[in-house]
Parts: structure tokens; sequence; C-alpha cells
């Protein structure tokens, strides 16, 4: 080599996916598409809706919801038929979904002789939602399109499962930026929000919650490093775009604009404190150049209003609701905030003689919906776990969030005491969005609207508090505690995909 | 290099669930047979004690030894008692009794006999007290079954699933429900797909343990 050889320009370090996390994405890969495959067509939550939405945008380039015409095409509506899923959904112990081969066999031959896709397209329970979604579920459906309709929605299920990786990855990534680079940590809180029965079912099938989710993920990790490393242009304006996106799939993510202000606000504070000399944060800490708060925070906010904004511009051009209406019952009750707090008050805890029962869940709101319907209840909601395994993850639950919380209370760090009112403001909106539209729907129609899985979008930070516990351990006992979690959350997996299949298959 | 006591703990959790579910699988575990695709959404019957529903013709495509109802009783519990005959001579084919609870509930009864494949036959309720018991089902419109109670013919039928003498474990049901599961699937699906998910599953599951226990050796150093 020449003495007088000019050195070479330092080449950036090329970062490869660190092996545990990798590992875990191949369990996580294999119960999503385990999940995708042994659910029978159309037996999630509102699948029928979601898909007639995604066949409507790549079979007629256009929204669902034409008064004139069909709400399914009739691919779909034949599928459904041969399939017997919707007929069986509420029924299950009485009625199974088809398993006969001579019925597959007429379904295909009559498929063979064309089944027209693109008449759909009419009014649809989903139809207001906004269509970020369904343009994302369109590649899946594109790459059955050369198939039958259940080529088209299995495809669309196998390719909703790489969300499932991606919430993964963001809840790995949190968990790095909280916790810094402790893979035992990140490991824990990555499998405990990947692995969760009901995250892996609802991300395998064809709805929007499965993008949700992984947005969500993604702002909780973009917010935090936000806060954390000071408000760097490039985080602010991803996780705006993060945020707009999210809004774009589903009306409940209004709910993730008042943490991302907060991380914006907080983090650009902190941004001018590391400018100052004495500013006193320790060597080595990002710093970033001074300057005014419109160019700085210009670009970030833009990049979250501008595409909310023009979403409802288009909406109202085309006639649609931002957010799904209530449609009145027989006898609508009066609004009231005492109301509002008598139906919080019997969410969580046992109705009081005086109260008005709302009667949401037969048992505690709290229980039915967010633990039972938390962790996993499938088909059409109508398939449990055990009662017994419930009984269990109440515990695991309790063990997890109570020291968890605990600990966070003892926090006096200011850096580490603005992470978490941003994270708290983001459970805080989610909840309130979603105990207020519940409450709207059961003065209003009479009808409970909340179920489970739309806590999932905070499965995150449930999988934060396992990492917080895991990290608090005594060093000899971390590995086995995560061990164990990580097992667990396997052997659940397991017990909830044998009760999938027992329902539907046996 | 990798923490031991990590391993062990995961492999032991790992173990000691999928026994429990081994275990909890072999417990009547009764596949369904056939069913009359009768929904549960209103009562089709209500059998005080010595009273009797009748319901047929029902053709039987395999052979069963179980019948599971849905249904509770008022009052107190209640005993329910089936009999299936053949359609056409009248020959009792098997019986079998089931208790009834005062919560709405599937009510499954052994039969002790098993009813072959291609027999026509009928199948009558006898309530056997000492609470009346309701039956759920829902209207025979479109039905090629009809319901006699008390030898009077109603537009209602009940919900009935015809199900296997025996219970198998979940582990001995695995190759059915693999079989059925790659129904209505793409071309690409079979019943092969799902061992193949199986085991690579497996695999996944083992090298995560071994992942776990490496980042264990890692934090225990900080």
């Amino acid at each position: 080599m020449s003495a007088t050889a000019t050195p070479a320009p330092p080449r950036r370090r090329r970062e490869r996916v660190p092996l545990p996390l990798a590992l875990l994405l191949a369990a996580v890969a294999g119960f999503g598409l385990m999940w995708a495959l042994v659910v029978p067509p159309f037996e999630t939550p509102d699948e029928t809706s979601h898909f007639a939405y995604t066949e409507s945008l790549v079979e007629r380039q256009s929204l669902p919801g034409d008064v004139h015409r069909a709400e399914f095409s009739t691919a779909q509506t034949a599928a459904d038929r041969a399939d017997g899923a919707t007929r069986a959904k509420d029924y299950l112990a009485a009625i199974a979904p088809s398993w006969s081969a001579a019925g597959f066999a007429q379904y295909q031959a009559a498929a063979r002789r064309g089944l027209s896709a693109s008449d759909g397209g009419g009014t649809n329970p989903a139809e207001n939602n906004p269509p970020l979604y369904y343009v994302y579920s369109s590649v899946g459906y594109l790459a059955g399109s050369g198939g039958n309709e259940f080529d088209r929605l299995y495809d669309t299920r196998v390719w909703s499962v790489l969300l499932l990786l991606a919430t993964t990855v963001a809840a790995w990534l949190l968990a790095g930026e909280v916790f810094g680079r402790r893979r035992l940590v990140q490991l824990a809180c990555a499998a405990v929000t990947g692995l969760v029965p009901m995250e892996a079912f609802i991300s395998s099938s064809v709805n929007p919650d499965a993008l949700l989710f992984t947005l969500w993920g993604l702002a909780l990790w973009l917010g935090a490093r936000v806060l954390l490393r000071g408000c760097r242009r490039r985080d602010a304006v991803a996780l705006c775009l993060v945020t707009a996106a999210a809004v774009l799939t589903k009306a409940t993510s209004y709910a993730l604009v008042p943490p991302t202000l907060v991380a914006l606000g907080l983090g650009y504070r902190r941004a001018s404190r590391l400018e100052r000399p004495d500013s006193g944060i320790e060597p080595g800490a990002p710093r970033v150049q001074r300057r005014a708060i419109v160019p700085e925070l210009g670009l970030p906010v833009l990049a979250l209003v501008v595409p909310v904004l023009a979403w409802a511009v288009a909406a109202s051009a085309l006639g649609r609701t931002l957010v799904n209406g209530v449609v009145p019952g027989t006898h609508p009750r009066p609004y009231s905030v005492t109301g509002f707090l008598s139906y919080l008050w019997q969410f969580y805890l046992p109705p009081l003689g005086f109260q008005h029962q709302f009667n949401e869940t037969t048992g505690l709101p709290v229980i039915a919906l967010w633990l039972k319907g938390g962790w996993g209840e499938f088909g059409w909601l109508s398939v449990p776990l055990p009662g017994v395994v419930y009984g269990l993850l109440a515990l695991v639950t309790l063990a997890i969030a109570l020291p968890a919380l605990r600990i966070v209370a003892r926090i006096r760090d200011p850096r580490r005491l603005e992470l978490l009112a941003f994270l708290g403001i983001a459970l805080a909106a989610l909840l309130v969005v979603l105990h207020v539209t519940d409450y709207v729907s059961l003065v209003k129609s009479g009808l409970p609207l909340l179920q489970g899985r739309y806590l999932l979008p905070l499965l995150p930070l449930f999988g934060l508090a396992a990492g917080l516990l895991v990290a608090r351990l005594p060093p000899r006992r971390r590995g086995p505690v995560c061990a164990a979690m990580i097992a667990g959350l396997i052997v659940l997996q397991v017990v909830a995909l044998a009760t999938v299949g027992k329902a539907f298959y046996t | 290099m990798i923490s031991r006591r990590t391993a062990i703990t995961f492999s032991l959790v790992l173990l000691v669930g999928i026994g429990l579910l081994a275990w909890s699988g072999t417990r009547d575990s009764r596949a369904r047979v056939f069913s009359l695709d009768l929904p549960f959404d209103h009562t089709s019957a209500t059998l005080p004690a010595g009273r009797r529903a009748c319901e047929g013709p029902i053709e039987s495509p395999a052979g069963f030894g179980g019948i599971r109802a849905f249904g509770s009783s008022t009052g107190s519990p209640a005993m329910l008692d089936l009999v299936v005959t053949d359609a056409g001579s009248g020959e009792t084919l098997a019986r079998g009794r089931a208790p009834v609870s005062e919560v709405f509930n599937p009510i499954t009864a052994t039969l002790d006999g098993r009813v072959p494949a291609g027999r026509r036959v009928t199948v009558c309720m006898i309530g056997a007290g000492p609470g009346p018991i309701a039956l759920g089902g829902s209207s025979s419109a479109g039905q090629p079954v009809r319901l006699r109670v008390g030898g009077r013919a109603t537009p209602q039928a009940v919900s009935l699933v015809m199900l296997q003498a025996r219970g198998q474990s979940f582990f001995s049901l695995l190759p059915t429900i693999f079989r059925r599961a790659a129904l209505f699937r793409p071309g690409w699906v079979g019943a092969w797909t799902f061992w193949v998910l199986a085991l690579i599953l497996l695999a996944a599951a083992l090298a995560l343990g071994l992942a776990v226990s490496q980042a264990a050796i890692e934090e225990e150093r900080r």
C-alpha cells in the first residue's frame, strides 16, 4: 500500500439484524402463517366487509358504498356459501364450516366457469374507514388474482403477516430506545408484542387493525426517539408521517395526535436545552443546531396535517364521514357527564345499586373485553380460550403490570418522566376515545361497541412493562424470567391454535 | 456460550405447557361426525318429565356413538334421555342419557351402541325430570327433518350434533384437523403445509430458546 495513499472515507458500518430478533421474527412469522391458514375463510371479525372493501378497490378502482350495488361480489358470496363460514359463525358448536371435499370441488368448478369479483362495492359497514390499509392489502389480493376467491383471500392474509413482523420489530426498537441495546430486555418486549395470540390472529386476517398495530408501535418508538434524542428533524417528520398514516388507517388513531404533539413539544424543548453549554447533558449526547421553532417543527407538523387534511377533503367530496357514526336505537338516552362516569365505573368495577346498569357484558367488562378479548377470542369472537387459561392470564397480567407500575411510580429523572408523560398520554388518549365512543353507542343505540382487540395498539407498552420487569431483576434471574415469559407465550400460542382447530374442525 | 439456567427454564416451561395441553386433550374430545346444521337461536321444544320430542328422518352419512343437543333446565338440574330408532321400522338402535344444567350449555350423551352409517334414523329426546328442559333450535323451514313434540308436529327443529363414539386425544385428531383445514384454501395449501409449518415452529421455538439463553449471558455480564 502506498504511503501517500489518502485514507479511505470511513464506511458506515452495516447493521445486521440481531440474532435474537431474527429468531423471534422466524417464530412470529411461523405462528402468523399458521393463524392465516388455519382460520377458515371469513371467520375473523368483520373480515367479510374488509375483504369486500379491498376487492372493490382492486376490481373497480373505487371505494365501496354505492347504494345501487350489492355489498359482496358474486365471487365472495359464492365462496362464503360454499364454505358456510358466516352461516356458522355464531353457532359453531352446532354448525361447522364445510369439510366437504366434494363441496370444494364443486366450488372450484363454478369458479373456473367464472364468478364476477367486480360486481360488489355496495354499502358496507367498513365503507367509512380510510383507505390506507386497503391499499396495502390490495397487494396481497393482486398476488392471488390469477386464482379463485380463496386464493385472493388467503394471499391477502399472508401478506398481512408482514405487518405482524413489523409490529414486533417496532416493539424491539421501542425497547432499545428506552432501555438501550439490551438484547434480553428487547426480546422480552418484542416477544410479548408479537406472540400474544390475539395480536397474531388479527394481524394475520384481513383487517385494518393489523396496520393500526404496526403504526402505533412505530409511533411509540419514534415518539420515544424524538423525546430522548432531542427533536431531530428526520425523526420528527417520521413520527408525524406515521401518525398521519395511522389516522388514514382507522379513525381511532386521532388518539395518537395528542401524544405525538407532546413528543414534538418536549423533544424540541430538550433539543433547545442540549444547545446550552451549561445544560449539564452528559458528554456524547446528540446535539442539534438551534433553530427557530417554526422551521424546526413546521415540516413535521405539515407531514401530519397535509395527509389528514387531504383525506378529510376527499372524504367530504365523496360524501363520507371521517368517523363511523352510531345509528340511533329505538330508545336513545341523553348523554351526561355523570352518566359517562357511571359507565366508566361499571366498566372497571361492580355496579352500585343506585346506578343505571349498562350490562355491557356478562360479568365485568374489564375482564370480558380487555382481559379475555385482549389475550384471545377467536373466530367472530365466538371461540374463547379455556376458562382456566384466562385465570392464569389474569395472574400473569397482574404479575407484570403491578410491579412495573410500582417501578414507574418511583421514577424521578426528568427525562424519564417526560417519556412516561408521552406513553401515558398515548394510553389515556386511546382509552378516552374508546370509552367515549362506547358510551355514545350504548346511550344512543343500546349496543356496546368495544372489543378487546381495540386495546392492542398499546400492546408494545405492555411489552415495555415486561421488559422493565426483566431489566430490574437481579442479573442472574433476568434470563430465566425472560425465558419463562417467551416459552409461556409459545405454549399459549399452541393452546390458542389448538382451541381454534378443535372449534372449527372437530 | 449460553446461560444453562435460562435454557433449562425455557425447556421446562415449554415441556410442561405442551405436556399439560396433551393431557387436557385426552379428556372427552369427541369429534363431530355430522350435524343438522341448525342454529340454536331459540327454544324449539320444552320437555317436562316424561314428555317426548322426536326428530327425523336424519340420514346418517357416517356412524356415530354420541349425540349433542343444546339447552338448559328450569328450577333444578335435570336428565335428558335420548333414543335413536330406525326411521322406517322403529327398531331401537341406541340409547343414552345426559345431565342438563340450569345454564344454557351443550348437552352431550354417550350412546350405548354405535349407530351405523347409511341409516335413516329418528332421535327421540325424553325429559327424565325433575325439572323441565328447554332445547335450543330454530325453524325447520327448508330442513329435511321434522320435529314432533308429544306426538304433535311443530314447525321447529332441535339443533343436534352427532359425535364419534369415543373421545380422542387432541394430538390424534391433528391429521383430521389439518386435512379439513386444507379445504377451501389456495391451491398451494395442503394438509402437508400444516405439518411443515408445525415442524418449522418447533425448530424456531428451540432456536429462540437458545437465543434467549445467549442474550441472558450478555445481560449477566453487564
